[in-house]
């Protein structure tokens, strides 16, 4: 009802300048919470309109001589004041109203932010590329709320920046947001780092000319947009220092992480300057420690990043905690790939393997298939490992040699030591890890195992693989029960009175 | 004589010498012969084709299409045909007559054509005196052969005498004169009319005369054979009969036992069980070591000479030689066996005696034999004591000792000696008194359901039809209607039985699941109490099925675990619970890998692991579901992380977090960081009775309010369930790192506070652990391979050389190589045949065309 008496009073507004009071009916309806979205709508038609048949615009050649106040000149003056008026409500709305509001007065405000640039407010002389920056700079800011989170306008906000002009004006907003701030509280920062997640660094060298497509306020035949590489470089560099100084909780810490790995990091200037950071993070355990590993992988293998005990800190990484992180199959691989090397001694790579063998005693099955394969590679690496299950002299030892507490790999004395651990787990309940188990009995393949493929496994996919292997004949036992009780091996009635 | 003699040899001899002349004439032309020339002529091969004779072949050739192929083309798209088949029609030597014999003899053989030699009976229909002997053997007519006089047409004697021979003049004088010829011939026919009237008057009154005797004989009858009867009780009555008659009628007539079910003393009995169990429980031990069947036994010694091609001689038995008293020489191992061997042999005689016997007898007793057959019931009923019922307690007990027997010997054959045979065997005994009583209790129970209930219950079709017997009953009485529906319903009885007793299992199951989720249960009648009852009979129908009960299973299984999947943090209610349970009664769960238990580990494992204890009830469940490891590894001593994770957890919830300290002994088992100290008692405990108390149900089904009396059975439970796994585990190299986090968590727990059972059984896990420490480890060195030997460059020797080599090929292959080789060679054959009859055709078609 509501929608349909707005739109005809939309129109009709725009037929005749007589009905001008309805744009201040329509205005003044934006108050009332129940018909936010209808008001938004026939306000979008309006303003649409209006800023096509540039009545909008302001006329400099009238300003130039302000004495003749002609009703004009006073229409459009008011128009504008209504047009600036409207957009001031409409970023109220995105940071109060409920989530579907906010969403409506979003893409409202980018289109009115296209139509304006394409037929801008001020009139211009010279034929430069214009966007209304001061436009979307409140924008900008209403994301970033330090109140309450804004995923979903965020996730929204994405869909523009898919608009070369819209990304390149977003990144020379932030560094000047950024910059303002000193300590921003924790939502702030979320907030920030899921921008920066969600928004892509614009590519190099895309200035070709036909890309009026691709541009939000470009029109066919109007000037192009260039857009400025180095000039992109500085801000993200300025908002990247600027980003990483502030102080972060463990989440932000995370997230921040992973914006840098998945983002920035291939875009700064300089990375090795990270390493301090990413070495602290790495001390801070948990997931957070997993991504400062993968940096630290990326910067060795990428810039050549050397630093002393990176292998002492990896080595500490391994403790019955992780298997309950959802990291886990990601230091299965970067360890994978950080023990890939030949040239490491001995001695570090057999305490790597005695303490992933020291983990499988606590390690759930899915855990264990992966440790076993991985320690098989690494003796395929590294021959000399054999020793770890076939002793060069045999004989018997009190005490374990093996230092679980030393926290330096060299000095744990692994090489002393023998994979015990795998000879028990020849007797674990699961037939198929009792038998994966058995590899240090046998004569060691020439290949290495393919780890990748059972990284990501679950419980789940142990159950339906054990579920799914095809037994001729199922055998039954054959004491008859008479009760609960087993007439051997009977436990339950031990210690539980069930009936 | 001798010159006869020569002659014919002679010619004998002639004969021979003639006829490879007669041969020799038909020397062929050289040029019709085809040689196959052979390139070497090679000994002992059979030259069978090195000459061809391609004229002549030819010429049979046609000869043989003129005859088959010639006519079929001539009746070609002909429907009808004439076909004489009058006997010799075609045949020009034989004349009108002999035609005319030949169908008149092959008539009269088709008459006596007899379709078998042996049918006596059939065709041809005996007759005596014109009638068919069958009509005789009736015996209607009463006359017998006697009374029947012949009726020849013959003249009387006399009149022979007198007519044919009396003639002349020796009788003539004396006659009174002579009569004409016509006279006396008149007179002579006259008599004999007469005498034949007479005669047939005489018959016919002395028939009459019998069936009059007769009908009156019948009236007779009743009276006389009644009176015959008083007559002979009089008699029986007076004489009494011999006993030794009694006794040897008794005798002759008394049930005879077949050979084949003899009454098995008790020991037989037992011993047989006792084979029928060490045969199970090798096989088993072979599953649990994930060993195939059919694997060869590894041999113990092997020569050096020994060159791995499968060749062993057949070693001697080791003989122990040893002298006894007398200072006679005995061999030890031999004897025994042959002993065994010999009374073998006897009972076999004797089976074979007795069977002989039976099979003489037994048409003549058929009376007897159905009482044979009810003794045969019962025998087996004997014979497999484990599937008859709690009736007979006395087998039950007996039963009970041998599986303990039974334990002992399986100790021994795994060779775990070091075990602690004490606890164990207290244990036993503890469990045996524990059974006896329960079973007399479950007696009583039975007893007073078994009276209650009808006795034939139908086996339902639907699960809904089960509930509705079902539901209302408490467990004993289900347990009852369970086992006589499968009495009236065992699978011999009947066709259809096999399937629908299957299909009960899985109601059961059903059934198992409704109890366990429903909530409005009386009292006593819980998933657990009803699992307790109906388990045997369980076992029964999953005995009939094993294929069935195993899928059954491991799809509740995999729906249970698609359930947990959805909320994988909490652990299961008590309709998990139960099936696991079940498990472990159903199947034999040491085994290597079984396709239900396995997954069930895989389960458990998944649950202790993933699952966030938050609750007192989380804390039981999962202590439940650990004692189910135990359970299913107390046989088999494997090792699983999960338990040893989830009990050290439940111990460190024991350990008050409060003291300064705050030790993160992080064990990847997930606790609620509220039930961090859900397990710390609130003061010291006063139970002071050594009465240990036994986690109950309500632990499991409710969250219980945390009082001291809960945390102290969790605990005890807790430590207890430790030092089972500790013995179990207590062997391999790497036991002290397993159990080494429970040590430092026990040494953090307040003993102080505990009762002084609990205290004890700490200390003793402490020990045991600590004794763990104190194991020498031995380096691993893998195991010495024999050298490959060198391959011997011997010549090869094959058995039957037939010229040329075989490829080396598998038996299968070889036969195939062979049909396909010979199939190609048929193929061949019959497109040269086929081409040979086109061009026969065609050349007949060519010389029709040209004459017309």
């Amino acid at each position: 009802m509501l929608s349909k008496e707005l739109r005809t009073q939309a129109s009709e507004f725009l037929k005749s300048r007589k009905n001008a009071n309805n744009l201040i009916s329509i205005i003044s309806l934006l108050e009332n919470e129940g018909n936010v979205q209808p008001c938004i709508l026939a306000l979008e038609m309006i303003f649409t309109e209006v800023l096509k048949r540039r009545e909008i615009c302001r006329d400099f050649t009238a300003a130039a001589n302000e004495h003749e106040v002609n009703a004009e000149t006073k229409y459009r003056v008011w128009l504008l004041e209504c047009y600036e008026d409207t957009f001031m409500r409409l970023l109220s709305i995105m940071s109060k109203h409920k989530s579907s509001m906010q969403l409506q007065a979003l893409t409202t405000m980018m289109k009115l932010l296209s139509l304006e640039g394409k037929y801008p407010v001020d009139y211009r002389e010279n034929q430069e590329y214009y966007f209304p920056v001061q436009k979307l700079r409140p924008i900008v800011l209403e994301l970033l709320s330090s109140e309450c989170s804004r995923e979903n306008l965020i996730a929204r906000f994405q869909e523009f920046t898919a608009y070369e002009d819209v990304l390149y004006y977003v990144w020379k907003l932030l560094p000047t947001i950024v910059l303002n701030k000193k300590q921003p509280n924790e939502t702030f920062i979320k907030n920030f780092l899921s921008l920066l997640d969600k928004i892509p660094v614009p590519k190099q060298g895309v200035g070709n000319k036909d890309n009026w497509e691709f541009v939000l306020c470009g029109k066919e035949g109007g000037p192009d947009f260039v857009q400025n590489t180095d000039h992109l470089h500085k801000w993200l560099n300025r908002v990247w220092s600027a980003v990483i100084r502030w102080e972060h909780s463990p989440a932000t810490h995370q997230q921040l992480l992973v914006v840098l790995l998945e983002r920035i990091l291939p875009h700064l200037d300089k990375p090795l300057l990270l390493t301090d950071y990413l070495m602290d993070s790495l001390d801070m355990g948990g997931a957070v420690s997993l991504l400062a590993l993968q940096g630290i992988f990326i910067l060795i293998k990428n810039h050549n990043l050397e630093y002393p005990n990176i292998y002492g800190k990896l080595y500490s990484m391994f403790e019955p905690e992780i298997f309950h992180t959802k990291y886990k199959a990601r230091l299965f691989y970067l360890s994978d790939m950080f023990l890939s090397s030949t040239h490491l001694s001995e001695h570090l790579v057999a305490a790597f393997a005695k303490r992933l063998a020291r983990l499988t005693l606590v390690a759930p099955p899915q855990d264990i298939h992966i440790i076993l394969m991985f320690i098989g590679n690494l003796v395929l690496r590294h021959p000399g490992l054999k020793r770890l299950f076939n002793h060069p002299t045999g004989g018997e030892v009190s005490l374990d040699p093996y230092i679980m507490e030393e926290r330096d790999p060299l000095k744990s004395q692994a090489i002393e030591s023998s994979l015990w651990e795998l000879h028990a787990l020849q007797n674990h309940i699961l037939p198929s890890i009792a038998t994966a188990a058995k590899f240090i009995n046998m004569p060691l393949p020439s290949v290495e195992w393919d780890m990748s493929k059972i990284l990501e496994n679950s419980a789940d996919d142990i159950f339906e693989k054990e579920m799914k292997k095809k037994v001729k004949e199922i055998t039954l036992t054959f004491d008859r029960p008479q009760s609960l009780t087993l007439s051997r091996g009977e436990r339950v009635t031990q210690y539980w009175t069930l009936t | 004589m001798g010159k006869v003699k020569n002659k014919a040899k002679k010619k004998r001899m002639s004969d021979r010498v003639v006829k490879p002349d007669s041969q020799k004439k038909k020397v062929l032309n050289p040029f019709e012969i085809h040689v196959n020339r052979q390139k070497y002529s090679i000994l002992g091969r059979k030259t069978k084709n090195d000459k061809g004779l391609p004229g002549i072949a030819r010429a049979k050739a046609i000869t043989k299409r003129k005859k088959t192929l010639l006519q079929e083309f001539r009746i070609k798209d002909k429907s009808n045909r004439f076909l004489d088949r009058r006997i010799g029609e075609k045949n020009s030597a034989m004349t009108a007559e002999d035609r005319i014999m030949a169908r008149f003899t092959v008539e009269r053989m088709k008459m006596h054509n007899k379709k078998s030699i042996f049918n006596l009976a059939d065709d041809e229909i005996l007759t005596h005196h014109g009638q068919t002997l069958n009509e005789i053997e009736k015996f209607d007519d009463p006359r017998s052969d006697d009374e029947e006089e012949e009726e020849t047409g013959k003249l009387d004697s006399t009149f022979v005498e007198d007519a044919h021979f009396g003639g002349g003049m020796l009788k003539r004088s004396s006659s009174e004169g002579h009569t004409s010829r016509k006279d006396l011939i008149d007179q002579l026919i006259a008599e004999s009319k007469i005498r034949k009237a007479e005669k047939q008057r005489a018959r016919e009154q002395t028939i009459e005369l019998t069936e009059k005797l007769d009908t009156e004989w019948k009236d007779l009858l009743p009276v006389v054979s009644a009176s015959k009867t008083s007559l002979n009780n009089v008699v029986d009555n007076d004489d009494k009969p011999d006993s030794y008659d009694t006794v040897m009628r008794q005798l002759k007539f008394e049930a005879r036992g077949k050979p084949l079910d003899r009454l098995k003393s008790e020991d037989e009995l037992a011993r047989e069980e006792k084979e029928r169990l060490e045969k199970l429980e090798r096989e088993r031990l072979q599953r649990m070591r994930g060993l195939k069947e059919d694997l060869v036994p590894e041999r113990k010694h092997r020569s050096a000479d020994d060159l791995d091609d499968g060749f062993e001689v057949e070693s001697e038995e080791e003989v122990m030689m040893s002298y006894n008293a007398d200072g006679e020489l005995e061999m030890n191992t031999n004897h025994e066996l042959e002993q065994d061997e010999k009374q073998d042999h006897e009972q076999d005689e004797e089976r074979e005696r007795n069977s002989s016997h039976s099979s003489e007898e037994s048409e003549q007793f058929d009376d007897n034999d159905e009482e044979d057959e009810d003794n045969i019931d019962d025998l087996s009923d004997l014979k497999n004591v484990y599937h008859s019922d709690d009736e007979n307690t006395e087998n039950k007990g007996h039963l009970i000792i041998l599986s303990e027997f039974f334990l002992g010997m399986v100790a021994e054959n795994v060779n775990l000696e070091t075990m602690q045979s004490t606890d164990r065997n207290y244990c036993e005994d503890r469990t045996e008194n524990k059974i006896k009583i329960d079973l007399l209790a479950r007696k009583e129970m039975m007893e007073r359901a078994r009276s209650e209930l009808p006795y034939t219950f139908k086996v339902p079709d639907t699960y809904e039809e089960l509930q509705a017997v079902l539901c209302v009953q408490s467990p004993h009485h289900q347990a009852v209607i369970l086992e006589r529906m499968m009495k009236c319903n065992h699978p011999s009885l009947g066709e259809g039985m096999k399937d629908r007793l299957t299909n009960l299992f899985g109601f059961l199951l059903q059934h198992l699941q409704d109890t366990a989720v429903s909530t409005e249960n009386e009292e006593g009648c819980n998933c657990f109490a009803v699992l307790d009852s109906i388990l045997p009979h369980l076992y029964d129908l999953s005995q009939i099925t094993p294929q069935n009960t195993g899928h059954c299973v491991a799809d509740i299984l995999k729906e249970k675990q698609q359930d947990f999947r959805a909320h994988c943090n909490s652990f299961p209610g008590l309709d998990t619970l139960v099936f696991l349970k079940l498990i472990s009664h159903l199947f034999p769960t040491s085994d290597f890998r079984h396709p239900v238990v396995t997954p069930a580990f895989v389960f458990i494992c998944q649950m202790l692991h993933q699952c966030r204890v938050k609750t007192t009830q989380d804390i039981a469940t999962g202590l439940f579901l650990v004692t189910l490891i135990l359970e299913y590894t107390v046989l088999s001593k494997r090792f699983s992380p999960a338990v040893v994770n989830f009990l050290c957890g439940v111990l460190d919830m024991g350990v008050s977090k409060t003291c300064a300290k705050l030790v993160s002994v992080v064990y990847p088992v997930h606790i609620a960081g509220k039930a961090r100290n859900l397990l710390v008692l609130s003061e010291p405990s006063t139970v002071s009775n050594n009465e240990t108390q036994l986690m109950n149900l309500d632990d499991l089904q409710e969250t219980l309010p945390e009082d001291d009396s809960f945390k102290l059975r969790a605990l005890h439970t807790a430590v207890k369930l430790l030092l089972e796994f500790c013995c179990h585990l207590e062997n391999m190299s790497a036991s002290y790192h397993i159990f080494k986090p429970v040590l430092t968590t026990l040494k953090q727990l307040e003993v102080v506070k505990y009762p002084s059972f609990l205290q004890e059984d700490i200390k003793s896990v402490i020990s045991k652990v600590e004794k763990m420490e104190q194991q020498k480890l031995q380096f691993l060195v893998m195991e010495k391979k024999k050298p490959k030997a060198l391959r011997l460059y011997e010549p090869r020797v094959e058995e039957v050389f037939d010229g040329r080599k075989r490829r080396p090929m598998g038996r299968e292959r070889q036969e195939h190589e062979k049909l396909l080789h010979k199939y190609k060679r048929e193929m061949k054959g019959a497109i040269r045949e086929i081409r040979r009859d086109k061009s026969f055709l065609a050349k007949l078609k060519l010389k029709q065309t040209l004459q017309k």
